[in-house]
């Protein structure tokens, strides 16, 4: 009972064929059987057709019903169950009989519709491929070949050009046509048609995969050994494609994304230009008077922050107010974090870009500085883009960025830590080491040192004795 | 020489964007049933629409995929040796182009349909795709959801056919929703994150007795169990909001009253900080 009734949906679903099903009718070929066991691929572009038609999962949703309760069956007779149940199960199946029934009608009624659209598509189809110069058919099969969703195609000679069926009892290599292939034989090897469909019917074998470009691969009863798939087009590697896969694009994107910090970090400079000058001055002089001191207390800084949210978060979540000041708190670590670290990371091109340029005698003091805080920024993202112009490069690309992470890493951890002793710019510059006094130099120094303590305390000389 | 130099650097700003053009294509993907061995599945999409149903038909699998093949390559590899299925997107495509990409418009989209009769080991990872998944009637082995950005539905219309032995869930920002979990016939399911919640509904059955872990920040954990089963939640709570209705407190954990005379049990073991916990214990 549970086999019939499968077998009978197998059947409804095989007679709703896809568009341009009729095809494989056409005369001249062997018949196309009749045959329970139709499956298809559908064509490209209609979804699956338990996707979006409410007839076929209405039809999925019988057939498990029908199988739920026909091993409800099994079951209860194996086990000896009461006949009332089996007797109650009948009925069920009973109803769902009839409600397939009802189903059925529906199909066929979709079936005749599929007809006629089918026979129009076929038309059009034909029209196609008549088009198709040789020049044209050359470009496709070229399409094809280097389709990354392509199949191997045997040389351009031996591609049918039209429609091509296998006949029963023949067997032939891998075979390609620019219209309908029909299977009734056995194809050692892949099948392929391109605009057209690739139809396998029973008895037909394919050992290979089957492909229809423009079309759709179905089985009639036939056997595919690999795979079946239809792709809407062929589709040759476009330059966009080509350059991705090379690694072009991947070279534009490292480009845009090191232009897009550079332009943002060039905007905050000009802000922090008009309204923080003096902070910024402040975090530049410290770089340059503590510079040691600001690394350290930028790796401090760096380390310390993860323990720093944390605690801060648990000593907020202990207090009822804390935690009503939570979700400010927490985000304003962060702000306050990336606004030292960019103000840090400013300072630090404006000291770098000092070095790298030289004051024109016409240009103010701020007009100096502000050059001097583009060079740097210049500086230090030039380093990005020469990594990533050079990515494609074995050993340099990955040395490249490297060198690029360190060298922004560690102005990134001094700046912040100088931004960090000076509280962002608000503690006034340490004064510059001052340069020894002469005078006091010379001042503990005996005027004539000649043995004894005097002599012990006088200033070694870097001169070598004779 | 500088108004040059400028051209230069707007041109290799734009470029990028320039290059950024889509190109859809859609591919239709299939295998004949060869046999029913036990097989591993790996599913990965990036972005749009990703569903996934059980298949009528001697198909091992059917795909029809529609991407942009500017952002992403197709993958459709059946190992048979190894019994080993690979469709989808390849791994190292779903970056945040093809993310961008594919949500466009929803223009991308994955459909596939698997075997019920094939005992399944299903691995998914979906990017920013929203997903609805209808795992009824299969035989799941075992299913490893990875959801990122968006979120999905995930129903077990049909009993299971094999008991699965792992269902494993890992939601970033989106959400998911597991309907007729109890149909799923699992005995272990682990569950990390989501943002945006995670709901387990049992439906009006539980196959097998169940043990969930959940570690769950933010979305919460809401999670909706059959009257006739016996429930036990073990619940660390930080900052969470914490419902359980009809449950007594037994030392560590809380039980229905049914609990020791219920013949299937659902253990949840739950960490949650920042989000809520809701156990249900009615009829849905």
């Amino acid at each position: 009972m549970r086999a019939a009734l499968g077998a009978l949906l197998i059947t409804a679903f095989g007679l709703g064929r896809p568009l341009g099903a009729q095809a494989a009718g056409a005369p001249g070929r062997p018949p196309n059987p009749p045959t329970a066991e139709r499956i298809q691929i559908v064509k490209y572009g209609d979804q699956i057709g338990w996707n979006d038609s409410s007839l076929s999962r209405d039809l999925k949703l019988l057939t498990d019903s029908i199988n739920l309760i026909a091993g409800e069956m099994t079951s209860a007779r194996m086990k000896g169950i009461p006949p009332g149940r089996i007797g109650y199960l009948q009925g069920r199946l009973g109803a769902l009989e009839g409600r397939l029934g009802g189903l059925q009608g529906q199909l066929g009624q979709l079936q005749g519709e599929s007809a006629r659209h089918g026979e129009e598509l076929d038309g059009n189809r034909s029209r196609t491929h008549r088009m198709l110069s040789p020049r044209d058919l050359d470009k496709l099969f070229t399409r094809v070949r280097q389709d990354p969703q392509g199949i191997e195609l045997p040389p351009a000679d031996s591609i049918v050009r039209g429609a091509f069926a296998v006949t029963q009892g023949a067997v032939i290599g891998r075979v390609a046509a620019t219209g309908q292939l029909d299977v009734f034989g056995r194809v050692n090897g892949n099948a392929v048609s391109l605009n057209g469909d690739v139809v396998v019917h029973k008895g037909g074998h394919i050992t290979g995969d089957a492909l229809s470009v423009g079309g759709t691969v179905r089985l009639d009863g036939g056997t595919i050994d690999g795979e079946l798939r239809s792709t809407d087009r062929a589709v040759a590697p476009t330059a966009a494609a080509a350059a991705s896969s090379s690694g072009f694009l991947s070279i534009l994107d490292e480009l845009q994304i090191a232009m897009g910090w550079l332009v943002a970090m060039v905007l905050l400079g000009f802000g922090a230009m008009v309204f923080a000058e003096d902070r910024l001055r402040i975090v530049a002089a410290t770089i340059e008077a503590r510079f040691g001191r600001s690394l350290f207390a930028g790796l401090l800084a760096e380390v310390s922050f993860i323990p720093v949210l944390v605690l801060s978060i648990v000593l907020l979540v202990i207090t009822i107010i804390g935690i009503i000041l939570l979700p400010v708190v927490v985000p304003g670590i962060f702000v306050v974090g990336a606004l030292l670290a960019v103000l840090g990371f400013l300072a630090v091109s404006r000291v770098a870009g000092q070095a790298l340029t030289r004051r024109a005698a016409t240009v103010s003091v701020r007009g100096a500085e502000l050059r001097s805080m583009l060079a740097g920024l210049f500086f230090f993202f030039g380093l990005w883009l020469v990594a990533a112009i050079l990515s494609w490069v074995p050993v340099l690309g990955p040395l490249l960025h490297a060198l690029a992470f360190v060298v922004t890493w560690a102005a990134v951890t001094v700046g912040l830590g100088a931004a960090v002793i000076t509280r962002g710019g608000g503690r006034p510059a340490p004064s510059p080491v001052a340069a020894p006094d002469a005078a006091s130099e010379l001042g503990w120094q005996t005027p004539t040192p000649i043995s004894g303590i005097a002599a012990a305390r006088r200033q070694a000389t870097n001169t070598p004795e004779a | 020489m500088r108004t040059r130099m400028i051209y230069l650097a707007l041109a290799v700003a734009l470029m990028p964007i320039a290059a950024e053009g889509q190109q859809w294509r859609t591919i239709e993907s299939a295998r004949q049933l060869a046999n029913t061995e036990q097989t591993r599945v790996s599913l990965t999409f990036a972005g749009g629409k990703f569903e996934l149903r059980p298949l009528t038909g001697a198909l091992l699998y059917q795909m029809h995929l529609h991407y942009d093949e500017q952002s992403s390559d197709a993958v459709h590899e059946f190992d048979a040796a190894q019994h080993q299925l690979t469709l989808g997107m390849t791994k190292a495509n779903v970056g945040w182009r093809a993310l961008h990409s594919m949500n466009r418009d929803d223009s991308g989209n994955m459909t596939v349909g698997l075997n019920p009769t094939v005992p399944m080991k299903l691995e998914l990872n979906l990017g920013g795709a929203t997903a609805d998944l209808e795992l009824g009637g299969m035989r799941v082995k075992s299913l490893k959801l990875n959801m990122g950005l968006a979120g999905g539905n995930v129903r077990f219309s049909t009993p299971n056919a094999i008991v699965m032995d792992e269902l494993s869930v890992d939601v970033g920002l989106g959400g998911v929703k597991f309907e007729n979990l109890g149909n799923a016939n699992v005995s272990q399911i682990d569950i990390n994150g989501g943002m945006d919640g995670v709901a387990l509904n049992f439906g009006d059955t539980v196959m097998h007795d169940v043990k969930i872990n959940a570690h769950v920040a933010f979305g919460g954990l809401k999670i909706q169990v059959p009257r006739s089963v016996g429930v036990k939640v073990q619940a660390e709570t930080k900052l969470a909001n914490f419902k359980l209705q009809g449950f007594t407190r037994t030392n560590d954990a809380w039980l229905t009253p049914n609990w020791n005379e219920s013949a299937r049990h659902v253990t949840v073991v739950v960490n949650a900080a920042f989000g809520s916990l809701e156990v249900n214990h009615s009829e849905p």
